[in-house]
């Protein structure tokens, strides 16, 4: 299980990704130590920033304080801030970004574009629509109150996200899948979709328009044990869809020929993938409205970080997880009292970066 | 000594260009006598004509003179400026689904109206309007800049302008977000602008000032139309034909931004035409933008305005804004426009 | 450890609801059962603080109240609004005393509300339900409906009721009622004799509101109603639109008009605009401008819309 040796002299130029495999019965995977290592020390750090956070706030307590009343050995209030009020909120968050970091792995890889993402694909636009067509028609004072919260908000942006996927996808078969055609056309039918959401707004009543207006951002203001159950449920169902599928994900990233010359059914798998990548950005905006770049900028993180060739999976949702708790955090202290929709510190953070990315791969725009 | 001479076959199809533009000059003649007509308060023709020949019904020299004329021109100008634009803006990236406001005209005008709102109280459009036109310009500056920047390679140029755009819309988006959310009564004033109408306070002094910018905008989108036309081919052919493209990418955007800027600025965000009104054009005359561009200026102007006369007629007494008509109407025909759309674009 | 924390989660809730109901700890020891919207609830005898959610009809209760009020939202840094709030003075009287404005109307901060740990919160149904669990947490919620249905004086009778401030409240509303008869007794003549409209000037054209504050006033006056007031009356959703053409159409025959625009550019619009200016009323000047801040409150907001109407039929 050793790295094979190159000569000295090719070494230096040509760095293959050899990486031993463990076997168990027929199944093989790929032993990455440096993948694993970037998974961890994301999940550590993801939990740390939200063991702080919980204890960052209007009533403030140390971080070991926050551990002892997790354990219940916290007074009435300290209870109540901690486990009503915070834990629910960051425990949102935590899955947001995992799901939103998986989403976008799964986009790039299975777009083969590194600048794919839910987002400036549509597909987030879509469940915006979805979602805040339920709040505006079902809301009688501008509520929407129990079972349609919690369930119907997020049916509405799944059938939304879906809906603006197979818009997108039809019209890039037609336009044609060359270079960057499928973004073009994602940003012209989120352009699309976010229009007429303004204009679902501007026709709603005032309050119904206020309140979309906060949930368009990405808030996650007032996220309560409701969102995060049926976040969970669908997450908790995508998660062991998308143990076996990753690892097919290396196979189609040798390309559409050499995928199919291996025998991996690139409609059925891909369609899978995208399905599962779908699902996972729409209920992410519907729990949490739709936080932007996440979904951009984790993947690439992850790549990086872990020298790999294509975006790792875990490793993007693991880093996507730390980087929304960690933009809730400063969502909720930088001008406090008040509170910043979460959305907004991703997009103050994640357009630059966007912008970086364009600047700095003016070479390989296209993987 | 032919008894027949065959004119040549670009002469014909001048002549039958030419009398489609005719044509569609006519019909906005139409809409704009239309537009004078017809309206939620209704009068009759004869009524509401008379303060032309020297009625003197105060009421109905008010609605002629006040409310229908101005927001008639408005919607001609704002229609003309977003249709060539978005034709623009389409010959620039290659892609079908080209938008001027992908430039983040309309984010960063959007930014600059809510900050002249809620910093400077100037709640009228008479009152930020250099501010929309100001932010519009901006961010499209950026935009170009940043999309210049990301396009090494030759093929990019158009992706990386778009992207750029998304970037830069959705951080001013953010920026605007927070500034609403902290400031709830500004939000009541921005709701309107942004959806785009031609009522509320647009007057001619709105239309007069900004008038010059869309000139000139449109006289460099003319002018352009030769440029465009060597784009479509690809960026290649266009060197090949000796077009430089760097000139090339920042006059149209220049172009863009005058056109766009303006429109913004006179009629808050209206959408959809800029998307939709090329596609129909080019239908009737072909991919040559010598005649694509007047003839989108033409029918987008009265697009607008019988946009806004179906507003003002389907929810009487009340009105409906034209930026929701033509949200209404224009998805679906998007809709419809991108099914037929038929082949690759590359 | 997600299970742990849910089963902490339900024995905290559950222990805080007993305790909040068996008010044993920083609480008075008795409470009172009151009956609200969202059902009964215990409310401690004692009030040290109050915060209240949405700004308008709650704030308006809890001052005319004279209820210590600790926390109320944010309304921006210069709002826009040109006129002086009716609740302005009131406020400002609260914050000397204490008061802070905690967050946002739409981005409700509940850790600013626990950190303050009001006695109870007041609020509007509308604000208060999606978060009802997590406020309950923190303090017994008197839910107050200011649509449909409801007078402020139920939901200020409901408040004092809860809180022990009756007769703050009999005071109040009788304070009201003798401005209203007054009122009623010393105009009663133009009150007859003159139609009215309360019309708001938008940009877009204008706007009658039949359900609002102004409207059940003039209604409790016995005024004469313009037609495009009594359409709003028998419209469903209780308010009339009006595209700008349709201005000296629509309010043509209304002889006073409480004219409602909320920024000084919508005013200079309306100053500059032709078919306003031909409006029988504005041509003499039975006009009284205020804003949208009168369309919604309790006692503090009637008194000040009663002293407006007053100055418009003075004007008659």
């Amino acid at each position: 299980m050793s790295a094979p040796r190159l000569a000295p002299d090719i070494a230096p130029a040509l760095r293959l990704d050899i990486a031993p495999a463990l076997r168990l019965g027929r199944a093989s995977v790929r032993w990455r130590p440096r993948h694993l290592v970037v998974v961890g020390v994301a999940i550590i750090a993801a939990l740390a920033v939200a063991v702080v956070s919980a204890g960052v706030g209007d009533f403030a307590m140390s971080p070991g304080r926050v551990l002892e009343v997790l354990a219940g050995q916290g007074t009435r209030r300290e209870e109540l801030v901690i486990l009503t009020i915070r834990l629910p909120r960051i425990l949102v968050a935590l899955v947001v970004g995992l799901a939103l970091g998986m989403s976008g792995a799964i986009t790039q890889t299975t777009a083969r574009n590194a600048l794919a993402s839910p987002d400036l694909l549509g597909v987030t636009a879509g469940a915006s629509v979805g979602a805040v067509a339920v709040i505006v028609l079902g809301g009688s004072s501008g509520q929407v109150a129990g079972l349609l919260e919690s369930i119907g908000v997020p049916a509405g942006a799944l059938v939304g996200g879906f809906l603006a996927a197979l818009l997108v996808l039809l019209i890039v078969r037609r336009a044609g899948t060359t270079g960057l055609q499928p973004i073009l056309v994602g940003v012209g039918v989120s352009a699309l979709l976010g229009g007429l959401v303004s204009w679902m707004m501007t026709a709603a009543s005032i309050e119904d328009a206020a309140r979309a207006n906060v949930w368009l951002t990405g808030s996650l203001n007032g996220r309560s044990w409701g969102e995060l159950w049926s976040l969970l449920v669908v997450v908790a169902i995508c998660l062991p869809l998308l143990v076996p599928l990753s690892t097919r994900l290396g196979t189609i990233d040798l390309g559409h020929d050499v995928a199919r010359g291996l025998g991996v059914s690139l409609l059925r798998t891909n369609g899978a993938l995208l399905a599962v990548a779908v699902v996972l950005a729409s209920v992410t905006t519907a729990a949490a409205g739709p936080v932007a770049f996440v979904a951009l900028v984790c993947p690439h993180l992850a790549r990086l970080a872990s020298g790999a060739s294509r975006p790792p999976v875990f490793a993007s949702g693991a880093l996507g997880a730390l980087l929304v708790v960690a933009s809730d955090l400063v969502a909720r202290t930088a001008i406090a009292p008040i509170q910043i929709p979460v959305g907004a510190v991703t997009a103050l953070v994640g357009a630059p970066f966007l912008l970086w990315l364009l600047v700095r791969t003016r070479r390989e725009v296209r993987r | 000594m032919a008894a027949t001479t065959t004119l040549p076959a670009s002469r014909t199809r001048d002549g039958r260009q030419l009398r489609w533009l005719a044509l569609s000059v006519l019909a906005l003649v139409a809409s704009a006598v239309l537009g004078l007509l017809v309206g939620s308060r209704g009068l009759s023709p004869a009524e509401v004509l008379a303060p032309l020949f020297g009625g003197d019904d105060p009421e109905a020299a008010a609605i002629l003179f006040d409310l229908r004329l101005p927001r008639t021109l408005v919607g001609i100008c704002a229609g003309a400026a977003l249709a060539v634009a978005g034709a623009l803006m389409q010959g620039h990236t290659r892609n079908p689904l080209a938008d001027p406001g992908l430039l983040g005209v309309g984010a960063g005008a959007a930014l600059s109206v809510v900050l002249a709102i809620s910093l400077l109280g100037l709640t009228t459009p008479l009152g930020y309007l250099w501010f929309a036109f100001g932010g519009a310009a901006a961010a499209a500056v950026i935009v170009t800049a940043f999309g210049l920047l990301g396009a090494g390679r030759r093929d990019s140029s158009p992706a990386s302008l778009v992207l750029a755009g998304a970037a830069v819309t959705a951080f001013l988006g953010a920026v605007t977000g927070v500034i609403l959310l902290l400031d709830t009564s500004t939000l009541d004033i921005y709701r309107f602008w942004s959806v785009g109408s031609l009522s509320g306070g647009r007057s001619l002094d709105v239309l007069l000032p900004v008038l010059p910018f869309l000139a000139i905008g449109l006289a460099i989108a003319f002018a352009h139309s030769s440029t465009l036309d060597a784009l479509a081919l690809g960026d290649d052919m266009a060197r090949a034909m000796g077009r430089r493209l760097g000139p090339a990418r920042i006059t149209g955007l220049l172009a863009v931004t005058l056109l766009v800027g303006g429109a913004v600025a006179i009629s808050g965000s209206i959408g959809f035409v800029g998307l939709i009104v090329p596609h129909v054009v080019r239908r009737i005359t072909g991919p040559g933008h010598r005649w694509l561009l007047p003839q989108c200026a033409v029918l987008g102007a009265a697009l607008v305005v019988l946009a806004d006369i179906i507003g003002r007629v389907v929810v009487q007494p009340g009105e409906l804004a034209v930026g929701i008509v033509l949200g209404v109407v224009g998805a679906p025909v998007f809709l419809i426009l991108v099914m037929r759309m038929r082949g690759a674009r590359s | 450890m997600r299970h742990t924390t849910l089963l902490l989660t339900a024995a905290a809730a559950s222990a805080v609801l007993l305790l909040g109901a068996c008010s044993t700890g920083t609480a008075a020891t008795e409470s009172t059962s009151v009956d609200t919207i969202l059902g009964p609830v215990a409310v401690p005898d004692e009030i040290d603080s109050v915060v209240v959610l949405e700004g308008r009809r709650d704030l308006d209760i809890v001052l005319s109240l004279g209820l210590p009020l600790v926390g109320f939202p944010y309304e921006g840094p210069d709002s826009v609004m040109e006129l002086e709030a009716p609740l302005a003075a009131a406020t400002a009287a609260a914050i000397n005393d204490g008061a802070e404005e905690l967050f946002l109307a739409d981005e409700i901060n509940l850790e600013a509300i626990a950190e303050v740990a009001p006695s109870i919160i007041v609020s509007r149904v509308g604000d208060v339900e999606p978060i009802i669990d997590e406020l309950t947490a923190i303090a017994p919620v008197i839910a107050v409906n200011s649509n449909d249905g409801d007078t402020w004086q139920n939901d200020l009778l409901t408040v004092a009721e809860a809180t022990g401030v009756d007769d703050r409240a009999d005071e109040v509303i009788a304070e009201y009622d003798a401005r209203l008869d007054e009122i009623a007794s010393t105009y009663a003549e133009q009150i007859a004799a003159t139609t009215v409209a309360v019309v708001s000037y938008e940009s877009t054209g204008t706007l009658v509101q039949s359900a609002r504050l102004p409207a059940l006033v003039l209604e409790k006056l016995g005024a004469q109603f313009s037609v495009s007031m009594t359409d709003a009356f028998d419209a469903e959703s209780q308010d009339m639109e009006y595209g700008a053409e349709q201005t000296l159409a629509a309010h043509g025959d209304a002889e006073a008009i409480l004219a409602l625009a909320d920024t000084s550019g919508e005013w200079e619009s309306a100053q500059a605009d032709a078919l306003w200016q031909q409006l029988p009323a504005v041509q003499s000047d039975t006009v009284v401008r205020s804003d949208k801040m009168v369309n919604e409150g309790a006692q503090i907001t009637a008194m000040h819309l009663l002293d407006l109407i007053e100055q418009l039929y003075q004007k008659v």
